[in-house]
């Protein structure tokens, strides 16, 4: 697969919210739209896939123990966090806060989710920091196009038991029905 | 009773709303009976590892320390149900690893792993647990209502020939979504109602 294919793949049939069902409310899906947190999940996806990719690899797979990939991964989240705490207090900054620790929960699984859908998709450490790359801007796009349709929603004044939640998961619903017709018609059946 | 009767308690389902949404990864890998039950064995697993980390820590450790011991927990809660499922279960393993490995990170286990002041407490708790088994039951109905709708039988229990399916799309990532938000919307629904029959 080019890189090419990576992004047209990521943006419709793989993509980390159709498919993987990566949604979250108003509120989060907002937070993530935010030109840093999308350069944050941008940057940081094909790093971490990097990271996923080598610890699948060399370390887990050769010992059988690929369940402990999340492990390796807190792990590794709950490093990078002591560490910014760290330089944080040496600079003088306030250190981050529960509540500032509870905001980046969201973009820490949408990281995980385009390093683990990447890995999954190429043997290549390049190949695979590429995909995770598209994975972000297809997760990117695909929220952005959510909110705006969930926003347009509710200018409609729908009925009561279906606004908010229920409303959004049905048009991530039809969102995806939409991307499956590109998998099936594009991927699926080339594989067969 | 809630303030306003014509009104679902707005925390209550904010609440629900969040931990669907966080689950709907696994929600979208469970496309059938035994996928749904091997994923919301995971999501078990990992709420309950969670729980216990942040209930059985000493309580002067911290929010931030209880919170990071608690996601280690919950990752290895998971990879013990995940590599439980892989010795039954080894190809299918193959194809659910990616959506169970996002479980520790999801809104439930993550608040379970939490352990703000407010939190705390045996009531709290028992109504996180009860939370946690309502959304493992939802899971393995979603995928139930998957494969039936998919396959016209359960795999597990078929002889002979699949029946003709009627919704070949419930195979598709896109029916997790679509039952989800229909479930929810009946829920709200039902609520609402019976709430101003109480009032």
């Amino acid at each position: 697969m080019t890189g090419l294919s990576f992004a047209f793949y990521f943006a419709f049939a793989g993509n980390i919210v159709s498919d993987w069902g990566l949604i979250f409310g108003k509120a989060n899906a907002r937070r993530l739209l935010e030109p840093k947190k999308a350069l944050l999940l941008l940057f940081a996806s094909p790093l971490v896939a990097l990271f996923h990719h080598a610890t699948l690899r060399y370390a887990l797979t050769p010992l059988g123990l690929e369940a402990l990939a999340p492990f390796a991964y807190a792990l590794a989240a709950i490093g990078v966090y002591s560490l910014i705490s760290l330089l944080r207090s040496r600079l003088g900054k306030a250190p981050i806060d529960e509540d500032g620790l509870r905001h980046e929960a969201p973009a820490a699984v949408v990281i995980y989710a385009c390093a683990v859908a990447a890995s999954q998709l190429s043997a290549r450490p390049t190949t695979v920091m590429a995909a995770a790359a598209a994975a972000a801007l297809g997760f990117l796009a695909a929220t952005a196009l959510l909110e705006d349709i969930a926003a347009r929603i509710e200018l409609e004044n729908p009925p009561e038991a279906l606004r908010g939640a229920p409303l959004r998961f049905i048009s991530a619903g039809l969102i995806a029905l939409a991307f499956s017709g590109v998998d099936i018609a594009l991927y699926v059946r080339s594989l067969a | 009773m809630n303030a306003d009767p014509s009104n679902v308690d707005p925390g209550r389902k904010r609440l629900y709303a969040a931990a669907l949404a966080g689950l709907m990864p696994a929600f979208a890998g469970a496309t059938d009976l035994i996928d749904s039950v091997a994923l919301a064995g995971c999501f078990a697993a990992g709420f309950a590892f969670a729980a216990a980390s942040s209930a059985l820590l000493p309580k002067d450790l911290g929010g931030r320390r209880s919170f990071a011991f608690g996601l280690l927990a919950a990752s290895l809660g998971v990879a013990f149900a995940l590599s439980t499922f892989r010795l039954l279960a080894p190809l299918r393993f193959e194809l659910l690893y990616g959506r169970a490995v996002l479980i520790p990170f999801t809104v439930p286990v993550l608040e379970a792993a939490w352990r703000p002041e407010a939190a705390r407490g045996q009531a709290r708790r028992w109504d996180a647990a009860l939370r946690a088994a309502i959304l493992s039951l939802a899971m393995v109905v979603v995928g139930a209502v998957r494969e039936f709708l998919a396959e016209g039988t359960f795999r597990a229990a078929a002889e002979g020939p699949a029946p003709h399916a009627a919704l070949p799309f419930m195979a598709t990532p896109s029916a997790a979504f679509l039952l989800v938000g229909v479930g929810f919307a009946a829920w709200a629904g039902v609520a609402k109602r019976m709430n101003k029959e109480t009032a």
